[in-house]
């Protein structure tokens, strides 16, 4: 409900900036495209922004939340497995964040009405948002497992997020102060920044492309054209593989075993 | 039969439970008993198969968890001693969750609700938000879920701590009634008079090890036979006292009261005997017996937070002050 709200406000300021530039073309009496494009890219770059925020809050205390009400234990003496709790868990999280990813896409088919981008490119930059999405719910869905309480996996699921966005970014800016031009083979961890396929095909579609290769270019790195060129489509793979990787991390944590003690718990 | 072989459980470094062994018989109900800390919760967490012992083992009719989680887990009703709620569920639907999470759907889901809200008196609950029943309800609902599969097999965690007497009295006679149909009964509780109205079996545990085991009766008895002759004299009480200092079968004497508190080594032939000479030394004697034990007073001597230790505390071989 939360997110369909600020999706609804996102909406407002999408139509009320729409309104402001055709106000102004009829003033000026000349076209000005490149403003809608301005605007969808901030519209569905908020809206991204606002999905991944919101997304921890779906599962960072599915577990640790059971665990802290007693139902944890009455789950694991049902026919359940440790494996359809976490997958099963993930999976509701995913459909509802995905129900409320495509009520986004009005406020990002407004600007659209003067042409520019196709409504399949819009809905394809909205799938683009959900590997992104599966990797934040299964990261958060691990510091369930691995937190005593909901507070402590909310927190952690939120330091993992920010680790993840802004993180991946910060290191290879960091390192580029150590590298020579074209050497920050540090660059490359972008690949794991949820951001990069959204921005990828944002950037592609308003004809920005070369602005993937400008932000190689700022970090002193100077990737191989095919990487440059599937940029979103390894990192979409990327995600998913670390995603699933976490959400294996999170049935182990779940399951008996003889071994217990050695368990991730904070 | 459940068989639990030299289960160990650490904690970090803090051992839960060492070398825990018991052997539960099937139709039985076994009470578990032990003070706070004791690993009771812990053992009966690894008996249903939520978690896995760090050694030792846990078999049902010799399956381990390890062999078959989903047969084995299908054998064992578990009512845990915090009660597990989904707030936003109603009463029937929380039990239709659980039974689609056993394997139950649609009508046979229903039925079963139906069957086991009536049995435990929840039918007009069934519409009731979880949130909103008291603490006896809900830990009828629980033994309600308990019964979903119709496991033979249930373990009851403290299932009548905080519950009001009326409530307590139904949950034992519904306790008493399926271990009346066969079923294998396991119940940890503090409430030693419970355990002892009801069980069949006992294990008291502290520390993480079984410091005594086997039918209620047979622990009964073999403490009682320990405990102290309390013998009341209508007069002469000095008198008698020195004539007990001089029997050789009298360990110790101890007075509480107006009562001579004998600690005394021999049989009942022997108890006799005492009697009779007590009598024949013309000493008058107006109660002559053995003190009774309580489940109480040997979960207190066990677990050595007894006080009845001091009460042997004027020896025989002491000068009498």
């Amino acid at each position: 409900m939360m997110i369909i709200g600020l999706n609804t406000l996102l909406f407002i300021v999408s139509l009320l900036g729409s309104f402001g530039i055709v106000n102004g073309m009829e003033q000026s009496s000349e076209a000005m495209y490149g403003r809608f494009l301005r605007i969808y890219e901030l519209t569905a770059f908020c809206e991204y922004i606002l999905i991944l925020l919101i997304t921890p809050l779906f599962t960072a205390s599915s577990i640790s939340g059971e665990r802290e009400t007693g139902t944890l234990d009455l789950l694991m003496t049902t026919y359940l497995t440790p494996a359809n709790i976490i997958i099963e868990k993930i999976t509701a999280a995913f459909l509802s964040i995905s129900a409320a990813v495509m009520s986004g896409l009005p406020a990002l088919l407004i600007p659209l009405m003067f042409g520019g981008v196709s409504i399949a490119g819009v809905i394809g930059l909205l799938v683009s948002f959900l590997p992104g999405v599966f990797l934040v719910l299964a990261v958060s869905i691990f510091a369930s497992t691995a937190c005593r309480s909901v507070t402590k996996s909310i927190a952690v699921s939120y330091a993992a997020l920010i680790m993840m966005t802004a993180g991946f970014l910060v290191l290879p800016v960091f390192t580029r102060i150590f590298s020579s031009p074209g050497e920050n083979r540090f660059a490359y961890i972008l690949a794991l920044d949820p951001l990069l396929p959204a921005a990828s095909m944002l950037f592609s579609q308003a004809g920005e492309a070369r602005n993937i290769r400008l932000l190689f270019d700022f970090l002193k790195f100077d990737p191989d054209t095919a990487f440059l060129n599937h940029a979103a489509l390894i990192s979409i793979i990327l995600q998913i593989a670390e995603g699933v990787g976490f959400a294996i991390l999170a049935v182990l944590n779940i399951t008996p075993s003889r071994s217990g003690s050695k368990r991730i718990l904070f | 039969m459940i068989r639990v072989d030299g289960v160990k459980k650490f904690y970090g470094h803090f051992c839960a439970l060492d070398s825990l062994s018991l052997k539960i018989s099937d139709g039985s109900l076994f009470g578990f008993v032990g003070p706070n800390g004791a690993g009771k919760t812990t053992a009966i967490k690894i008996m249903t198969g939520i978690i896995y012992p760090d050694e030792g083992s846990v078999t049902i009719d010799d399956m381990r968890p390890e062999d078959d989680l989903i047969k084995y887990k299908s054998m064992i009703g578990y009512v845990p001693d915090a009660f597990g709620i989904y707030n936003n569920l109603k009463v029937s639907e929380y039990m239709e969750f659980f039974a689609a999470c056993l394997g139950l759907h649609g009508m046979e889901s229903r039925k079963k609700t139906e069957q086991l809200l009536e049995y435990v008196d929840l039918s007009d609950r069934a519409d009731f938000y979880v949130e909103a029943l008291s603490r006896g309800m809900k830990q009828k609902l629980a033994l309600a879920r308990a019964l979903i599969n119709d496991p033979p097999i249930l373990i009851m965690d403290e299932p009548t701590s905080g519950l009001d007497p009326r409530t307590r009295y139904e949950f034992k006679q519904m306790v008493g009634e399926l271990s009346d149909r066969g079923k294998t009964i396991i119940i940890s509780s503090h409430i030693l008079s419970d355990i002892s109205e009801l069980c069949t079996d006992i294990a008291i545990i502290d520390q993480g090890s079984v410091v005594m085991s086997g039918r209620l009766m047979d622990v009964m008895k073999l403490v009682t036979a320990e405990n102290p002759i309390i013998i009341t004299m209508a007069g002469k009480t000095m008198q008698a006292i020195k004539f007990l200092r001089e029997d050789d079968t009298v360990k110790s004497i101890a007075i509480k009261g107006n009562d001579i508190m004998v600690n005394f080594a021999g049989s009942s032939k022997d108890e006799a005997g005492l009697l009779k000479r007590l009598v024949d030394a013309g000493l008058p004697v107006r109660s002559f017996s053995r003190e009774k034990g309580s489940l109480e007073s040997i979960f207190m001597q066990l677990t050595g937070h007894g006080e009845e230790h001091t009460i042997l505390s004027y020896d025989a071989t002491e000068p009498d002050n």
